[in-house]
């Protein structure tokens, strides 16, 4: 459980990046909502598009320390990300995070740390969190299993 | 359970070392501590079973086994035989007035939903309104919120008192003569407050309002009685109290067992079947359609078997003890905030750690095998009334002691060490 918590995972869970407490005033943001019935954790995420290009993401919201490290990390990664770019990226993220039998990619070398939650399957879904309601909005029509 | 015995000496002689050890004796009877050892604190999300029980579910599909009343032969005899016999002991245990006032279902939640759908469904009355509190779980909330959004009903919810009672005062002038049913928590699952329910219900009575008691976290842990508490309906579930899953009970004063509709239709409920109209059984076997689960019944026999050999005030202020330990020793550690303050608690505490989300507590806690609970405890309505999205809980039964408090109390330092 000590590998989970990485410092890594819990530098961004203390102070994530790209965190707002209150939703922004701009009518342009596209807002997503990352839902877990099962434990109660909500983020809101906002993308700030020009075009298909992501210029910028921030979130709000309330998460355990895994899935908030996990939110934040992305709205680093995804700022000046084009569409189809995004949409490589969260695939092969989520096949790096869940797929046994695939190994990491190096470009994605700072998300390896949340590669420990493959031993912790109760936990999956506090990594698949966000990045599955960044999947629904890039390719809604996309079968996730 | 003699060690139980021995503790009503220790407590009569006022010797109270060691006494927060017992349930280390108890535990002996639990085979799952032996075959997967661990810390549990987790008992009002379940609770683990003594060997007696596992056995009787064992010996009923080994030698007792067959229908229920339904068929002549030796087998399905034996089967309604233990069946009934587990109506009567239901009927004992609780203090009602007759078997037939014990229905058995599938759970606290089934139970509930048949009072809803076939009691009060068929006595809608417009203008009415349905009085339940804000610490209800869902299974107690969810039924009442179906039937007022579909019928039009107002749902009253009684707000609780700050140190997490529901607020009498308030209750008294929600129950009014447009009151179809107040539906209220014995023990509530997130606060383990035990509400006084008394006044409450002579005041609901006073105007012929019947009122039903969710009892799924205070049976087992304490005496529970129909008359004492004199409720029309009670619902609880056969595995918080020791017993299998998949069992539960609906008891209900008979006057109104006699106005209820059946909610499941099919085999066994029915007098007649007829083309066009068909006639039911008496209660309480028209509101038992189905091969009911009598393996089950066998089961919660042998735990009702358990609970009173232990004796119930026994377990009682054992585990009332081992609760207020937990709750000092929650209270002193930094960083650590309890929720509520009722008069009464039983069997359970809710806490938070400043700055670190429950589930990364229970994540890191499960790694020292300490088992306590992460999440909303199905009472969302109540987490959002408190301002809090998700709280740590830990409850004990009767087989907890001061070491598995002291275990969490270890796990929750080591948490704080990984994020300070």
């Amino acid at each position: 459980m000590k590998d989970l918590y990485h410092p890594t995972i819990i530098r961004h869970s203390k102070s994530p990046s790209n965190f707002r407490e209150d939703p922004p005033r701009e009518k342009e943001v596209v807002t997503l909502e990352a839902y877990n019935p099962l434990c109660g954790d909500e983020f809101t995420l906002y993308l700030y598009m020009q075009g298909d290009l992501i210029e910028k993401v921030q979130f709000s919201g309330y998460g355990c320390a895994v899935s908030k490290a996990m939110t934040s990390l992305l709205t680093e990664r995804l700022e000046g990300k084009r569409m189809l770019e995004s949409k490589v990226f969260l695939s092969d993220l989520r096949r790096m995070l869940t797929d046994d039998g695939e190994s990491p990619r190096t470009l994605l070398d700072e998300f390896v740390p949340f590669m420990e939650v493959r031993n912790h399957p109760e936990r999956m879904t506090c990594v698949t969190l966000s990045i599955d309601a960044l999947v629904d909005y890039f390719e809604p029509n996309k079968d996730r299993l | 359970m003699s060690v139980f015995n021995n503790y009503r000496i220790q407590l009569d002689a006022r010797k109270l070392d060691g006494m927060l050890k017992l349930g280390k004796h108890i535990r002996k009877e639990f085979p799952i501590f032996q075959n997967a050892p661990h810390v549990y604190l987790d008992s009002a999300a379940t609770s683990h079973k003594p060997q007696r029980v596992i056995d009787a579910v064992s010996r009923f599909y080994s030698t007792q086994y067959g229908s229920v009343h339904r068929a002549l032969h030796t087998r399905s005899a034996e089967a309604t035989r233990i069946y009934e016999m587990g109506r009567s002991r239901v009927q004992h245990f609780i203090g009602a007035n007759k078997p037939s006032e014990i229905i058995f279902t599938g759970g606290t939640t089934e139970s509930i939903n048949q009072v809803a759908f076939g009691f009060v469904v068929p006595r809608i009355k417009a203008g009415g309104n349905i009085v339940i509190s804000a610490m209800e779980h869902h299974a107690n909330f969810l039924p009442w919120q179906r039937i007022c959004t579909q019928y039009g009903l107002s749902l009253r919810r009684i707000p609780l008192t700050d140190s997490g009672e529901i607020d009498q005062d308030i209750a008294f002038s929600f129950i009014d003569e447009n009151t179809l049913i107040t539906a209220l928590v014995h023990v509530s699952n997130v606060l383990g407050t035990v509400n006084e329910l008394n006044p409450i219900i002579a005041h609901a009575h006073s105007l012929q309002v019947p009122v039903l008691v969710d009892a799924a976290q205070s049976i087992g842990h304490m005496d529970v009685n129909v008359r004492a508490l004199d409720c029309d309906f009670l619902a609880f579930s056969g595995h918080k109290m020791l017993g299998p899953t998949g069992v539960g009970v609906l008891y209900g004063r008979y006057s109104y067992l006699e106005q209820m509709e059946p909610w499941r239709f099919g085999g066994e409920m029915v007098l007649h079947a007829g083309l066009e109209q068909s006639k039911f059984k008496e209660p309480p076997l028209r509101f038992e359609g189905g091969s009911p689960h009598s393996a089950g019944v066998a089961g919660l026999i042998a735990a009702i078997d358990f609970l009173e050999e232990a004796g119930l005030s026994n377990i009682h202020q054992y585990s009332d003890q081992l609760l207020s330990h937990l709750i000092d020793q929650l209270q002193a550690e930094e960083d650590v905030h309890v929720l509520a303050d009722p008069k009464e608690r039983s069997g359970l505490v809710s806490f938070v750690l400043k700055d670190i989300h429950p589930h990364d507590v229970a994540s890191i806690l499960g790694e020292s095998n300490v088992a306590i609970r992460a999440g909303h405890h199905c009472a969302q309505p109540l987490l959002r009334d408190l301002g809090v999205p998700v709280t740590n809980r830990a409850s004990i039964h009767c087989y907890n002691d001061e070491d598995d408090i002291e275990a969490l109390m270890d796990g929750i330092r080591r948490v704080k060490s990984y994020f300070h």
